[in-house]
């Protein structure tokens, strides 16, 4: 795959559409999420836990510091 | 990346060691290796798919066990080691790798591949990578996904091919296949996993909302959704495992028909040629049954030379004594009327009296005439004997159906010709057919189809049961908006995970949608400029693309030209496979098959010119019956950095050789 | 008339008959008594003298069922000069001549009825 990331079209189709589904939602915590999908996108199908780990690990530390109740 | 050397022992055909160093100047990128088919071409691939994934390719992209790879010869004589190794450059980094493999030190003669063991080694600049680095090392230069763009075999342009076949199995898998070398797997994992945070987070809302007062029928709710969307997608994995068996098992019944299916049609001819042969038999017998009848007269047509001679000499004869017999008779009107005439004194003629000069006269004839009388004697009887001999022998020449024999011998001796014909061509079809089981055959026909329909049956479930889901899904989601509203529900930290993954997960899965349009129009762009190079046809303005990157070729008004010949089905996927790898930044040397065998030689010489300019590294496999060395190769001349040769040793045993130029 | 009276059957020797028998066996006659009318045939075709059969001979068959419209009796009487011999005592001599003779020209082949009417066979003895 590409190493540069200015013509990454898959990043390019990310940002294309935050902006028409959810045009407010961060677009560093969406980066972030992209960066954890390429630093993972060959790992093998059995290993396939590890990226979703990291990606609840980004979502939790935002909620977290959002600041809400937790139960 | 660059590779430099590729070396192996016992791998494939090539028994004991084999090397060869690829060129590495720019400008003399291509190397070209001459082989006929089956010697090792595709073994040098295979070579280098191993030694980089682990894995080798036979036949419709299926995997050859670890077994198979090991030389034969080798083993048999007891050489149990295999091993192949590169060495390559890629980011200014050189690198060596190598795959070992030994049988296991408790079995004493490997039969299956659990028998062998396997070790792989990566150095860096002459440093070891530990083990559980190597992969992600090699997924940074050569990922395995990509390598169907760059490791590219003859065959695999047939499945190219079957790209223009919308909706073919082929075409879905190879589809996958573009779409994972071009960055969409990564989108499709990113709304997986956003996907997955939901669920969980959806869960923990709902345990929480339980819990608060006035919002358990909404948990409720949730929690229902949840469970049935739960089920439902256990469902959906256990019926999509079931298909991927039941489609595996059919292509595996594909494959073994297409060979059984020349012995299928040998026993058919076989059925034909015994009929044949029985009416062959059967039409001999009646025209001997009605030879055997006409030989009961064929005593007759024996002599009838010689009878009809015979007739004809009775028949003379008997004409020579009708004559006698009118002459005889005259004589005896002729006395009978001079007795009368001496009696009466009158001329019998005329009627007028005789004078004494004529009766003297007529008296001396009368003595004359009965004198000769005397001496004609006609034998009576001797005539009759010949009459009726003569009407013996016409009933003994009437014409029989005897005179048919030599023709019915001739027909005979035809049919007899055509039964030893008939006999071979027996013989040969039952060396082919036999112990070939046509009822194996029928059955394993059976089979499939039984497979086919089975598919199709279980694809039907399964899109019932992603409808179910999408409408639970929808539900949960309406779920998920009324509680966001609500303040307290919308505090919980579990609901603020919720609004977030939701979003995450609605971004991605736009993206791919996104992504796939992108990347059509882009390969669109690639190919239909790759195939301007390549086509000979000047008015073609390019090629459209479908959405399973099938290609259609446009003219100079932008129609679609449906009727092509199968050298612009090759040059359309080359087209393609150009693209992608643009598309998709391939970075690796091209090794390639010729696919000649359908081109003319000015699509050659296109081919020929174009490759070597999108590839750092060109590597060409050359079958010598496909190309013509002195015309076909002219156009890559000053291109060519390397050049080799296979050559088979025994049919289990190939050796390539380095050739000069 | 000083002719010999006809015998009610003719003879044929043991080798002929073995001959004739194997003939219709493999199916290259009918009846045996159609290769006795052929034996006769093809030695009134060679206009030969035929030898006596030998003491062996035995009765093969009744004249009323080997030519019942004498045919056969008038096609000899036609070609060969009796001199008042029995016509069908000449008729079994030349019948045994004419059947070791097919035997020898087709020893083993197949009867070439084709090559008998076709006059191709040579004169043998």
């Amino acid at each position: 795959m590409t190493q540069d990331p200015e013509n990454d079209m898959a990043l390019a189709a990310l940002l294309k559409a935050a902006t028409e589904v959810e045009p407010d939602f961060p677009t560093d915590l969406l980066l972030r999420s992209y960066a954890i999908q390429r630093k993972h996108q060959f790992d093998r199908e059995d290993n396939r836990e590890t990226s979703m780990q990291d990606l609840k690990i980004l979502l939790d530390a935002v909620v977290e510091a959002q600041g809400g109740t937790a139960q | 990346m660059i590779l430099h050397t590729l070396t192996s022992s016992n791998f494939m055909p090539y028994k004991g060691k084999m090397s060869i160093a690829f060129p590495t100047n720019k400008d003399q990128n291509v190397m070209l290796v001459y082989g006929d088919n089956m010697r090792g071409k595709t073994s040098l691939l295979n070579a280098l798919r191993w030694v980089f994934y682990g894995k080798a390719v036979g036949r419709h992209s299926r995997e050859i066990p670890l077994f198979e790879l090991m030389n034969k010869d080798a083993a048999l004589e007891g050489d149990w080691s295999m091993e192949v190794a590169a060495t390559f450059e890629s980011d200014g980094h050189r690198y060596e790798l190598r795959r070992t493999v030994n049988k296991r030190a408790y079995v004493a003669t490997p039969s299956r591949s659990e028998d062998l063991e396997v070790v792989r080694a990566m150095r860096k600049d002459d440093i070891a990578l530990p083990e559980h680095l190597i992969d992600s090392e090699i997924n940074r230069f050569a990922p395995e996904q990509t390598s169907r763009f760059f490791l590219f075999d003859g065959e695999l342009l047939d499945e190219y091919e079957q790209l223009l076949i919308d909706g073919s199995e082929q075409s879905k898998k190879i589809k996958e296949a573009i779409e994972q070398a071009l960055g969409v797997p990564t989108l499709i994992r990113g709304r997986d996993d956003a996907g997955t945070i939901l669920k969980q987070a959806q869960k923990q809302q709902s345990l929480d909302l339980q819990k608060l007062g006035g919002l358990e029928e909404h948990a409720n709710k949730q929690k229902f959704h949840q469970t049935q969307i739960d089920s439902i997608e256990d469902d959906l994995a256990e019926l999509n495992v079931r298909l991927r068996s039941v489609t595996e098992e059919r292509m595996a019944l594909d494959d073994d028909l297409e060979k059984t299916e020349a012995l299928y049609q040998a026993k058919q001819k076989l059925t034909d040629t015994k009929a044949a042969e029985y009416k062959n038999e059967a039409d001999q017998a009646q025209l001997n049954a009605e030879r055997l009848v006409h030989i009961k007269d064929a005593w007759r047509e024996i002599v009838r030379p010689l009878l009809t001679i015979k007739r004809e000499h009775l028949h003379k004869e008997n004409t020579q004594l009708t004559e006698q017999m009118f002459a005889r008779n005259h004589v005896v009107t002729q006395i009978a009327q001079l007795k009368e005439a001496m009696k009466s004194d009158k001329c019998q003629t005329c009627g007028q009296s005789l004078h004494e000069k004529e009766r003297a006269a007529a008296g001396a004839l009368l003595g004359t005439l009965e004198s000769d009388l005397l001496g004609m004697k006609v034998n009576q009887a001797s005539f009759n004997l010949i009459s009726s001999e003569i009407q013996a022998l016409d009933k003994l020449l009437k014409p029989t159906n005897a005179a048919l024999i030599p023709q019915l011998d001739k027909q005979i001796a035809k049919l007899r010709v055509e039964q030893t014909q008939i006999g071979n061509a027996i013989e040969k079809l039952n060396d082919i057919v036999q112990g070939q089981d046509t009822a194996e055959i029928a059955r394993q026909r059976a089979k499939r189809d039984g497979l086919i329909r089975e598919a199709t049956r279980i694809s039907e479930d399964i899109k019932t049961a992603q409808a179910n889901l999408d409408k639970h899904e929808k539900d949960l989601a309406m779920i998920s908006k009324v509680l966001q509203s609500l303040p307290t529900a919308r505090a919980q930290k579990s609901t603020q995970l919720v609004n977030i993954s939701s979003a995450l997960e609605k971004i991605y899965a736009r993206s791919i949608d996104r992504l796939r349009n992108d990347l059509k129009l882009s390969v669109e762009r690639l190919a239909s400029a790759a195939f301007k190079k390549l086509t000979t046809q000047g008015l073609y303005s390019g090629l459209r693309i479908n959405s399973n990157y099938g290609l259609t070729i446009l003219d100079e008004r932008g129609q679609e030209v449906t009727v092509r010949s199968a050298g612009a089905e090759q040059i359309v996927a080359l087209s393609l496979i150009d693209g992608l790898a643009h598309a998709g930044r391939s970075a690796g040397p091209v090794v390639m098959d010729t696919p000649f065998g359908r081109l003319d030689p000015k699509h050659r010489s296109n081919i020929l010119s174009y490759l070597p300019t999108t590839t750092p590294q060109l590597v060409l496999f050359v079958h010598e019956g496909e190309v013509n060395r002195t015309t076909d190769l002219a156009g890559l001349g000053s291109k060519i950095g390397a050049v080799y040769e296979i050559q088979e040793v025994s049919p289990r045993h190939s050796r390539i050789q380095k050739v000069t130029q | 008339m000083n002719t010999a009276s006809e015998p009610t059957s003719v003879r044929l020797s043991a080798k002929a008959n073995t001959i004739l028998a194997q003939m219709k066996e493999d199916s290259y006659l009918a009846e045996m008594s159609d290769g006795y009318r052929l034996g006769i045939a093809l030695a009134l075709s060679q206009a030969i003298t035929p030898p006596e059969l030998p003491p062996d001979s035995k009765t093969f068959i009744a004249v009323s069922g080997l030519d019942p419209e004498q045919e056969i009796a008038t096609a000899i009487r036609a070609l060969v000069s009796l001199e008042g011999q029995s016509v069908y005592r000449y008729a079994e001599r030349l019948a045994d001549w004419g059947v070791m003779h097919m035997h020898e020209q087709f020893k083993g082949g197949q009867l070439d009825v084709s090559a008998l009417i076709g006059n191709l066979v040579k004169t043998g003895s």
